[in-house]
């Protein structure tokens, strides 16, 4: 499995490397001081593991996640930030804190799920497997694509909805559709992309239109009986809704 | 306990001793064989005398303080009191059996007679008095325990706040890490580094609060922690000193120039992906003392995380320690941060009191 050490601190990336060494299964591909030269790295190396220092000069941590298309596994590696720590915490997060107990290290290492980049074909497109980050306010996700039923446009925001969750981050519709796998998401209007795989029903609707029902989601509330089911519609627009029809007899 | 509750438990016990005090009298006379139709009037004034003159007593004691006064004024003092006390209730208790029980024996047909009553009252105010002194001697005993216990919490509260704030864990933990990795790359840096570690240790846990320490101590406090971010930031942190070697002895707030050094470090330099320059001089001027840093960067107030209270908190302790005539401020000048703090000659010693932490209010 091949590792990127960030951590603005030479010595800090120095005593990583060398509690790594023991763990052969895991090759340490480059390091980088800052936001900057990690976002280069990542790109170049494409690693399958992030070890990430928050405090650095310039973007931090959580900011470099944020510039990401698809975010590889993170342990995140901190000294000392209440906030942050804070956060790790309350989004179950994986965390090490300098200085770094072996244990510790040993005990994160093991959650890093044994899946290597390497299998999937086109790094430049992002698949159903692959992990975004999203941050919005204090809470942070890192989320499989798969998960996601639907990235909903408000303004310069977008709303993406996954289990009980919709948190709103600062990206463009537009720029992620380019990115995502078109076999998988599909751009319903010019508000919305849904995730194919939880469509479960079609009708038709107003002006050629189409209304998509999906499927329940694991945190959906039990109907009561005799109440209608709580379901998530979108709707498709009459321009899209051919192609729709054409992806979906494939 | 809150003054209600203590009130309401005076004229408890008050009332119950008095009316205990009467009915064994009662008791007596009936053992005696000395019942008379009248008693229970003779005793209902007694009890009434007994409540309003030891009240007056309370009265007194209370009114004069003397709780707090040492045993051997004390005595005589209540002595008199219960005395002159006693007289009156004598007099009141004569005057009632005069007027409302004719039947009795005055009391004034002789004076030995009265002067037994007398002794008597001054000998049950006395016995009276007693009680309170012993009652009031273990409630202050127990208050004061308390209160000192408070302090004392109180005090470890802030020394704990003190500390941490002056260990900043952040710093702390990261110095830890970096000699963790020196250890292997370089193990005489690492021993040295531990040395720096456990000066800045040993000068944030010293018991001992100075007022002032001399410029010289605070300076190489100052070069500990620097030695120690360099061995973090290595080339990212370019230092250079520019204090005359005669200013050493000067006096000057401890932790002062640490702070103003720390505070350049976290938010100028730590900020800066390509490091940055970091001067720090000390100058002798006609009033008094002027301490300069500057750091690469730029200062903007209020956008970097908690600055803005260490820069108060130094603004608040250079107006304990100088009142007002000490100065410090921070301009952006020539792309650097330059934050300086003037020290006015000779005021340290005449204020230096003020410099230790305020106690905490008592109860």
């Amino acid at each position: 499995m091949k590792a990127l050490i960030i951590d603005d601190e030479r010595l800090a990336r120095k005593e990583l490397i060398s509690l790594l060494e023991k763990h052969e299964d895991i090759e340490v591909v480059g390091e980088a001081a800052n936001a900057d030269e990690a976002e280069a790295l990542i790109a170049e190396k494409k690693p399958d593991l992030l070890f990430l220092d928050i405090n650095m000069p310039g973007r931090d941590g959580f900011q470099l996640l944020n510039a990401l298309d698809h975010t590889p596994h993170v342990i995140f590696v901190t000294a000392y930030d209440e906030h942050a720590i804070h956060a790790f915490q309350v989004n179950a997060l994986d965390y090490v804190l300098k200085p770094i107990d072996p244990a510790r290290l040993e005990a994160a290492l093991a959650k890093v799920p044994q899946t290597s980049s390497e299998d999937l074909p086109q790094r430049d497109m992002l698949h159903e497997q692959d992990q975004i980050f999203l941050k919005d306010g204090e809470k942070c996700w890192f989320v499989t694509l798969k998960d996601v039923r639907v990235f909903e446009s408000e303004g310069n925001y977008i709303r993406v909805r996954f289990s009980d969750q919709k948190p709103l981050v600062l990206r463009s519709l537009n720029k992620l559709e380019e990115k995502l796998d078109p076999l998988v998401f599909f751009r319903a209007s010019r508000k919305h992309i849904i995730n194919l795989r939880w469509v479960d029903k079609i009708e038709p609707w107003f002006n050629g239109g189409l209304m998509v029902k999906l499927k329940p989601h694991d945190k959906t509330p039990a109907t009561p009986p005799g109440a209608a089911p709580n379901v998530e519609t979108i709707e498709v627009s009459r321009r899209q809704a051919a192609r729709f029809k054409e992806l979906l007899s494939l | 306990m809150d003054p209600r509750r203590r009130y309401m438990l005076y004229w408890t016990t008050q009332l119950v001793a008095w009316a205990v005090y009467v009915g064994s009298s009662v008791w007596w006379n009936y053992l005696l064989d000395n019942v008379r139709p009248d008693l229970l009037q003779v005793m209902v004034t007694i009890y009434a005398i007994g409540v309003l003159s030891s009240h007056a007593l309370r009265h007194t004691i209370v009114r004069l303080r003397w709780l707090e006064l040492p045993l051997g004024t004390l005595v005589p003092r209540l002595v008199l009191g219960t005395a002159v006390l006693g007289l009156s209730a004598a007099l009141a208790e004569g005057l009632c059996v005069q007027l409302f029980l004719p039947s009795y024996q005055s009391l004034f047909v002789d004076f030995l007679t009265f002067f037994e009553h007398w002794v008597n009252w001054t000998a049950l105010l006395l016995l009276w008095s007693l009680s309170y002194l012993i009652y009031h001697y273990f409630a202050k005993n127990r208050l004061e325990e308390i209160r000192n216990l408070r302090l004392r919490s109180a005090d470890r509260d802030n020394q704990l706040n003190n500390l941490r704030s002056q260990l900043n864990p952040h710093f702390m933990f990261n110095a830890l890490n970096g000699i963790r990795a020196l250890i292997d790359e370089d193990p005489a840096q690492a021993k040295r580094a531990i040395t720096q570690l456990s000066a800045i240790l040993r000068n944030a846990m010293s018991t001992v609060k100075r007022t002032t320490v001399p410029l010289g101590e605070e300076v190489d406090i100052v070069k500990a922690y620097l030695a120690l971010e360099a061995m973090r930031f290595e080339e990212r942190l370019r230092v250079q000193f520019s204090i005359p070697p005669e200013l050493e002895r000067e006096p000057v707030p401890p932790m002062l120039l640490q702070t103003l050094v720390e505070n350049a470090v976290r938010h100028g330099i730590a900020k800066l992906t390509q490091g940055g320059d970091l001067h720090i001089e000390v100058r002798a001027e006609k009033e008094g003392l002027r301490l300069i840093v500057r750091n690469s960067g730029h200062y903007e107030p209020g956008t970097s995380e908690g600055s803005g209270i260490g820069l108060r908190n130094t603004q608040h302790r250079l107006d304990l320690i100088y009142g007002r005539h000490a100065d410090l401020r921070i301009v952006n000048r020539d792309g650097m941060v330059v934050t300086e703090v003037f020290l006015p000659k000779g005021s340290t010693e005449t204020l230096s009191t003020a410099h230790n932490a305020p106690q905490p209010e008592a109860l």
